[in-house]
């Protein structure tokens, strides 16, 4: 070829994919029931925050780390007029992890006394045990939920019991390579209410897209679609040679995953719709997520890496019809 | 001391006898507290039949057991980890748990 033309690699062959036939015997396992969503969760719900944030994780062992997480900013208080009102607040959060392929657990103590405890353990080799806690020292706030999780080759159970005598149970299954559906129900006992949803995902390489739908009258839907591409990057390499002027022209690939996520909700009782639309750049050094509300609420999330083990983050968030503006900055030091 | 043994020396009492005078102080709790209750509902006795009994008490201690549960998982969750992760290999030193590096 001529020029860069024949110096470049070529451009790999469009994926040809043979048409397989499908073993409905062999149907690969479905994610589990609440996380069907996450792409789209992951998308479009970064953590945002307001004011100061800085977390620092000290690993003792590949599995065991102690946490210091520190949050200055404003917490808002409910009102029943239509302003904002903000309070400020500031909170120091020890954690302890200890993350082992059997046995998990995570604990969170904050100065206010409250302890968000999560425990995962798997019991035999397809039934783990997972515990999910939220003490506080207030007497009748404290919420706890069990969960026993069976995984088969092509579907997964789950049963809840939580407090508050809260009973739940869910079923997932994948009906094509590609499809999964499921379904759930919870009692709640100390309210006497119970309701039934059906849940099914869809998803490719390229795209993934959720459908609920529960009796509690809540329609949700979302769609993500996945664009990554292979960017190339063209920078001279200076060579510290005798011959200074010795410029090689290297051309590296880095990934860019770009994610385009949307999602949509519905809620019957209140009447509520809920849409928005979102971005996830997952660069080299950094991980940029934005979003637009049909509530008129737009926000960014940056996640900057700074060196080995040190992030820059920054969030906002912006409601422009309640006039309430968050900014927030931090640093997360530590894997 | 006086009620749980007489004779032996007191210093070998209290290493061998700890456990066993936890047990016993717990099960004469017991005996009071169903004493007082039964004071308390010997007039009522007739109206409730055994099982009712039964599962009030059962009730009753179920409550109690949750509240412990709860208050032991608050206080001692983050030593648990704590103690799991310096058990787990490689063995790290207390040195390393506290230094702020």
């Amino acid at each position: 070829g001529v020029g860069l033309a024949g110096i470049l690699p070529q451009k790999p062959d469009g994926d040809d994919k043979k048409e397989e036939k499908v073993d409905y015997l062999n149907l690969p396992c479905p994610v589990p029931y609440e996380e069907i969503q996450r792409e789209a969760l992951m998308s479009l719900k970064p953590e945002l925050f307001e004011g100061l944030r800085f977390d620092f994780t000290k690993m003792l062992t590949q599995k065991f780390a102690l946490s210091h997480s520190v949050l200055m900013g404003s917490l808002e208080v409910p009102s029943q007029s239509a302003d904002v009102i903000k309070v400020p607040t500031s909170q120091y959060e020890f954690g302890a992890n200890f993350l082992d392929p059997k046995l998990m657990l995570i604990g969170r103590l904050m100065t206010d006394g409250r302890l968000n405890a999560r425990v995962k353990c798997d019991l035999t080799e397809n039934l783990a045990l997972k515990i999910n806690a939220q003490l506080t020292s207030e007497p009748h706030y404290s919420q706890g939920m069990f969960n026993f999780d069976y995984k088969g080759t092509d579907y997964r159970a789950q049963f809840q019991i939580g407090n508050n005598a809260f009973y739940g149970a869910n079923y997932i299954q994948s009906v094509t390579p590609n499809l999964s559906m499921g379904t759930e129900i919870f009692w709640l006992g100390q309210q006497r209410k119970s309701g039934i949803g059906f849940n099914s995902r869809y998803n490719t390489d390229k795209m993934v897209g959720t459908l609920q739908v529960a009796s509690t009258g809540i329609v949700a839907l979302s769609y993500v679609q996945k664009v990554s591409e292979k960017v190339r990057h063209y920078y001279y390499e200076h060579e510290l040679s005798a011959c200074y002027f010795n410029q090689a022209l290297t051309c590296k690939y880095t990934e860019v995953q770009v994610s385009l996520a949307t999602d949509f909700m519905y809620n019957h009782m209140s009447r509520d719709v809920t849409s928005s639309v979102g971005y996830d750049y997952i660069l080299r050094q950094c991980r940029l997520r934005g979003k637009v509300d049909s509530n008129g609420v737009v926000a960014a999330y940056l996640e900057e890496r700074l060196n080995m083990g040190v992030n820059f983050l920054l969030s906002a968030e912006i409601d422009h019809p309640k006039k309430n503006y968050k900014f927030g900055f931090g640093m997360t030091v530590g894997e | 001391m006086n009620l749980l043994s007489s004779g032996s020396p007191p210093i070998i009492t209290t290493h061998k006898l700890q456990y066993p005078k936890f047990l016993i102080i717990l099960l004469s709790a017991t005996r009071l507290a169903e004493a007082a209750m039964e004071k308390g509902k010997a007039p009522a006795e007739a109206a409730e039949s055994a099982a009712a009994y039964a599962a009030r008490l059962a009730r009753e201690w179920s409550t109690w057991a949750m509240k412990n549960t709860k208050v032991v998982a608050h206080y001692g969750f983050i030593p648990l980890v704590i103690l799991v992760g310096m058990r787990s290999e490689p063995k790290p030193s207390l040195a390393q748990l506290l230094s702020p590096v």
